[in-house]
């Protein structure tokens, strides 16, 4: 016999019994609701209104270009741990190069943001 | 070991990158931005990419690889660089006086036009899966954009949005395939994946991952070239996307996402694998009717050339069902794919040029009855419209004619007769409704609302331009077949098929 088929005849027990207590709990407990019963929070803060709230697209654009600059860093650091083993395999210029033409071209992006007022709150 | 000759290889792609940062820092930089100096420096960029392209083409005589393997340096994807250019040159002339008419004005398009383009280029000349997955992201993400630049009109939002929800679903489904292949075979180099299928004993019988794996790319490129069953996107996305945008995706990102496929198909998964063949013959089949018969019943002729568009893809999916198994040499005649690629952006762009001078009052009219009378007032825009709408059909002496002609062919000489019943079957259906917006423009009258076409001198260049060459090419195709032939030719290097 398979070893797991014990285990599959836990789970299947746990599923069953689990299924028959709710059913008869649900089918022989009284139910008098009122209104505080049925409050998201019994005993808490009363709710003051919907929490699917709409909110500013400004807190979006922030988030979008903080996750860009922020990988920008991430991405610096493997190129700087890594660099004098770089430079056994590829010419100095080539490494120093290809960082500057990723900082280059985040720059003219950071340049476009900061043009269109993506910086701006207001 | 890094060699810097190599950067020559994509000097086309780069030449478009810095362009278009240049244009993007320049439409920034001023409160008012001169749209002429913009549209001017990026087609100064798509020209100088199509020239360092054509040097390529003429150093590189044979196909090698570049950057450690990621890339083929190959006539396929010079091949496919020139549709791109055309295709991004032809979307940018349209857009010029066409934005202005639907009042957007923004300082993203141009530079979002070429992004794109820089994507599309690096994807035809993928070798390697994930290199493709990231210039096909590349790619998609701008034109996810470019669909919604008219975001005051809830159509072009809804496209937009649309097509980003259903994109990238799809994208998903082709990421997840690569995984599977990798897991499978231990390689992402499309190379590699057809050097394995050619060892003796490997197929997809004996690893189920590799079987997985292709039908998911199979899924995710089925999405992006619009072939059915996952073509559900395309009308509305085409009809709600501005028209220079719908020019560019009909051509460009159909072109480029066709070229991509038919890389990895060729050299890597058709050939000895019968179970593909299957597959694709059915995809092919579907999309063939599913186009045709939907383009049928449209009354507004953008949304009938978008399901014609997914029609065409049936056609180029028909001739690759007829790939070889004894290697692509075998069928020459396959060639009619690149040229069919470059026949259909040709004629799609001067038939959305004609489209575009449809507004009113900076909304777009595209219903077929607003073609009435156009052949009395402008005979010349009717007859190049007419021309294009043939060539699409398939009527000779035209590019469309010479090219499906090559596309039936490479499926019949392949063996995959039945295929191309099907077709036939679709053509005939296809003559039907390209006819219908020619029969409204030479003998119904004007509608009475009639409003006067916004003709620009840039759109009219396309237009002419479009005609003249899918009468030229449709009458002497010789030297430029040949070149399609060649360039296909040289994805036999890569092994495979």
């Amino acid at each position: 016999m398979n070893p797991y088929v014990p285990v599959a005849f836990a789970i299947l027990i746990a599923i069953v019994f689990s299924l028959v207590f709710v059913g008869l709990s649900y089918y022989f407990g009284p139910r008098r609701p009122t209104k505080t019963k049925t409050a998201v929070y019994e005993c808490g803060m009363p709710p003051v209104g919907t929490t699917r709230q709409r909110f500013s697209v400004k807190f979006y654009m922030v988030a979008v270009l903080f996750l860009l600059f922020d990988l920008e860093a991430v991405f610096l650091y493997p190129w700087a741990t890594q660099y004098s083993t770089l430079l056994d395999s590829f010419p100095g210029t080539f490494v120093l190069g290809e960082m500057a033409v990723f900082l280059g071209v985040l720059f003219i992006g950071w340049f476009y943001c900061l043009k269109r007022g993506a910086f701006q709150w207001d | 070991m890094f060699d810097p000759g190599e950067l020559n290889f994509i000097g086309p792609e780069i030449a478009v990158f810095v362009f278009a940062l240049l244009v993007l820092v320049h439409d920034v930089m001023f409160k008012q931005r001169n749209a002429t100096i913009s549209m001017g420096v990026s087609l100064m960029g798509l020209a100088t990419a199509a020239v360092l392209n054509l040097l390529n083409m003429q150093a590189v005589d044979v196909p090698r690889e570049a950057f450690a393997g990621a890339m083929a340096v190959d006539g396929f994807g010079f091949f496919l660089n020139f549709i791109v250019l055309l295709a991004a040159a032809g979307a940018l002339l349209i857009s010029h006086d066409f934005l202005r008419r639907i009042d957007v004005d923004v300082p993203e398009f141009n530079p979002l036009v070429l992004f794109v383009a820089f994507g599309m280029m690096l994807m035809g000349s993928a070798n390697d899966l994930i290199l493709l997955f990231i210039s096909l992201e590349v790619m998609s993400l701008g034109v996810y954009v470019l669909c919604g630049i008219n975001r005051g009109e809830l159509a072009s939002a809804e496209a937009a949005l649309k097509y980003f929800v259903m994109g990238a679903f799809a994208s998903g489904f082709l990421l997840m395939g690569i995984a599977f292949v990798y897991g499978g075979i231990g390689s992402t180099r499309i190379s590699a994946v057809a050097q394995w299928f050619a060892i003796e004993g490997n197929g997809i019988a004996g690893n189920p991952l590799i079987g997985v794996g292709v039908a998911l790319l199979l899924v995710g490129f089925g999405f992006k070239v619009a072939a059915a069953p996952f073509h559900m996107w395309t009308p509305d996305v085409y009809q709600g996307a501005p028209t220079p945008v719908t020019a560019f995706m009909a051509t460009g990102v159909k072109a480029a996402a066709f070229a991509a496929l038919s890389r990895v198909l060729l050299v890597a998964l058709l050939g000895q694998n019968l179970e593909f063949h299957t597959a694709l013959w059915l995809i092919a089949a579907g999309t063939i009717l599913m186009g045709n018969i939907g383009a049928l019943v449209q009354d507004d002729l953008k949304r009938m050339l978008a399901y014609s568009s997914i029609g065409h893809a049936g056609y180029l999916l028909m001739a690759l069902v007829g790939a070889p198994a004894a290697g692509l040499a075998d069928n020459p005649r396959l060639g009619g794919i690149l040229f069919y690629l470059l026949a259909y952006t040709v004629m799609t762009v001067g038939a959305f040029a004609v489209l575009s001078f449809f507004t009113r009052d900076g909304v777009e009219d595209t219903r077929i009855s607003r073609l009435g009378g156009l052949a009395d007032r402008h005979p010349a825009v009717a007859l190049a419209l007419s021309i294009c709408l043939l060539s699409l059909a398939g009527v000779p002496p035209t590019m469309g004619f010479v090219g499906k002609f090559y596309l039936f062919a490479a499926a019949i000489e392949g063996g995959a007769i039945g295929i191309a019943v099907v077709g036939a079957i679709g053509g005939a259906i296809g003559i039907y409704y390209y006819l219908r917006p020619i029969v409204v423009m030479y003998m119904h009258p004007e509608p009475a609302d009639r409003v006067e076409l916004a003709m620009n001198p840039a759109a009219l260049g396309v237009l002419g331009v479009a005609t003249v060459a899918v009468l030229v090419f449709g009458l002497v195709p010789g030297s430029l077949i040949e070149v399609a032939q060649d360039s296909l030719l040289s994805l036999a290097a890569w092994g495979g098929v």
